[in-house]
């Protein structure tokens, strides 16, 4: 009968792939499987004893493992445990140690009791360790790349502020200018001479306007159109003394680029400073003059801007007139944008798109298809309205 | 002078912090580690070798101080419930037969930190089933119910006989004559 459970115990240590063995509380060895000895060497062999395996210089650590053993006689359910032991090879090699009652000692005390000891070697936690040290690892290259945004982010932030101070600087240097044009037309002898300054000057003045946008808003890759108009228009107004009444004005929020807001700002100022000399001057019927952005086809943009004058031939505009017109040409094609004067809303409308408008108000129209334009976030409504008087 | 009221001093307040509470709760916490990090079963092994040790030396304490050799059946039971008064349990017999010892328990000395922490009852287990098994010879503790698992009282079963009837849950113990007693 006994012969029998040793031979069943024994087929059961051959299962299992790790160390096994069977010993009794004081660490004599009853049985062991290939994997223990080929582990451990001759000294794991039935009739041997653990305790061989322990380090002499050591002998805490062997009372505490015979002190596990005991305990783990006590009970059919395995204890953890660890244990270092002399292998094979004759490194020491740390264990992880599962031991159980597996026979009871013999009534009599003749036969003491047997113990199922399993051994794990400590590669598994070696490997944890590994991870543990990848992870490491990698929580200081996450730190680092932190790090790294960081200073980018600061960077970023010093870089806009050097922007923003570089428009602000340049429109400080163009008012500057202006101002010393508005001196020199104060000194200048000619009419003649006094024109040519002040539109120079309200050049100026509009892409000062633009800069003061640039720096002035959240974000410095372009402005937003149906502010661009509203900040325009009452400058131009105010330099030639016009019944802010005379204009309407109505713009869509659109996005319009870096490059192309300071041509654009030099296009309305031509073509709304032409409307109120030209178009029935500057003191005409109220609402004579209308300013108009909107999209056009899709992605682009049209601006217009019309009034009830007596109208004009583009091609017999003469003096100042045309050359503010040749301006507006030039910045159009360098937008890759299209310029054309039609019949404004008094005519018949036989001029439109005829490059002449009869004698019955003039509207200049230019549309830019081909560029990038994008609306930006509307705010309240999507076409701001404005009367010259409110925001002049 | 109406000046503004002091503020409380540190030392003066009203926390809920003393030693017993802060090592329970550092139990609580190690055993909540343990659960997670390596499961229930694995977390209850290494209770179960505190709670072995424990048993161990409470065991001899009885022992030496009642100047017996083994204690009695009755004195097992007595000894269960006095050992867990002495640290603010509830324990209380339901039943003592040749067979089984029945205890009930309204209070466990974790108090509340044990809820979620079944690995913790191994505590009770090791210690019970030690000092049964050490002084009768055999114990299979069962857990019927437990506070920790969110029962309103615990029911520990400890049978004092191999039996079939034992539930596969329970723990065995046995009597060892080793050098740990």
């Amino acid at each position: 009968m006994a012969g029998a459970i040793e031979e069943g115990i024994a087929t059961v240590l051959r299962a299992l792939p790790e160390p096994a063995l069977v010993v009794e509380p004081d660490g004599a060895i009853a049985q062991a499987n290939r994997a223990a000895a080929l582990r451990l060497g001759p000294a794991a062999a039935p009739g041997g004893a653990l305790t061989a395996l322990f380090p002499a210089e050591d002998p805490a650590a062997l009372a505490r493992f015979l002190t596990y053993l005991d305990r783990c006689a006590g009970s059919h359910t395995p204890l953890p445990g660890a244990v270092v032991l002399r292998c094979a090879d004759g490194a020491m090699v740390p264990f992880r140690c599962s031991g159980a009652l597996l026979l009871r000692a013999a009534p009599d005390g003749t036969v003491p009791p047997r113990l199922l000891l399993r051994l794990t070697p400590r590669e598994e936690d070696r490997r944890f360790s590994v991870l543990a040290r990848q992870v490491r690892a990698l929580n200081a290259e996450i730190g680092e790349r932190r790090r790294i945004q960081a200073v980018l982010e600061e960077a970023l932030r010093e870089r806009e502020v050097l922007l923003r101070e570089l428009h602000h600087r340049v429109k400080n240097s163009l008012h500057m200018l202006a101002g010393m044009l508005y001196a020199a037309r104060r000194d200048a002898a000619s009419p003649e001479a006094r024109a040519v300054l002040d539109e120079v000057a309200h050049r100026l003045a509009a892409v000062g306007t633009v800069h003061q946008m640039l720096y002035g808003g959240s974000g410095l890759v372009g402005v937003r159109g149906d502010e661009l108009v509203k900040a325009l228009c009452p400058t131009v107004l105010r330099s030639l003394g016009a019944d802010p009444r005379r204009l309407a004005v109505e713009a869509a929020p659109l996005e319009v680029p870096n490059d192309a807001a300071i041509p654009l700002a030099l296009i309305l100022n031509e073509l709304l400073t032409n409307a109120l000399k030209y178009g029935g001057g500057p003191h005409g019927p109220p609402g004579g003059v209308r300013v108009r952005l909107a999209p056009f086809d899709g992605a682009g943009v049209e601006l217009a801007v019309e009034d009830d004058g007596p109208g004009f031939e583009p091609g017999v505009a003469a003096g100042r007139h045309a050359s503010g017109l040749g301006l507006v040409r030039g910045l159009t094609r360098q937008l890759g944008g299209s310029f054309v004067v039609e019949g404004g809303r008094r005519g018949n409308g036989d001029g439109a798109g005829s490059g002449g408008t009869g004698g019955a108000g003039a509207r200049c129209v230019v549309r830019f298809g081909s560029r990038q334009w994008q609306r930006a976030e509307p705010r309240g409504s999507t076409m701001a309205e404005y009367q010259g008087e409110g925001t002049a | 002078m109406g000046g503004t009221p002091a503020a409380p001093q540190a030392a003066s307040v009203d926390v809920p912090l003393d030693r017993d509470v802060f090592l329970r709760r550092l139990l609580r916490e190690l055993a909540g580690t343990l659960q997670e990090v390596v499961g229930i079963e694995e977390a209850s092994g290494y209770i179960s070798v505190v709670g072995a040790a424990i048993g161990e030396h409470i065991d001899s304490a009885y022992r030496r101080a009642l100047a017996v050799e083994r204690l009695s059946r009755e004195q097992v039971a007595t000894v269960l419930v006095d050992l867990k008064r002495r640290i603010e349990g509830d324990f209380f017999v339901l039943e003592e037969t040749e067979d089984r010892i029945v205890l009930g328990n309204r209070a466990c000395p974790f108090g509340e930190f044990v809820h979620g922490r079944p690995s913790l009852c191994m505590m009770t287990s090791n210690v019970f089933g030690h000092i049964a098994a050490q002084n009768l010879g055999y114990a299979a503790v069962e857990l019927e119910r437990t506070i920790a698992r969110g029962d309103p009282g615990c029911r520990i079963v400890v049978h004092l006989r191999p039996s079939p009837d034992v539930a596969p849950e329970a723990r065995e113990y046995f009597r060892r004559d080793g050098r740990s007693d």
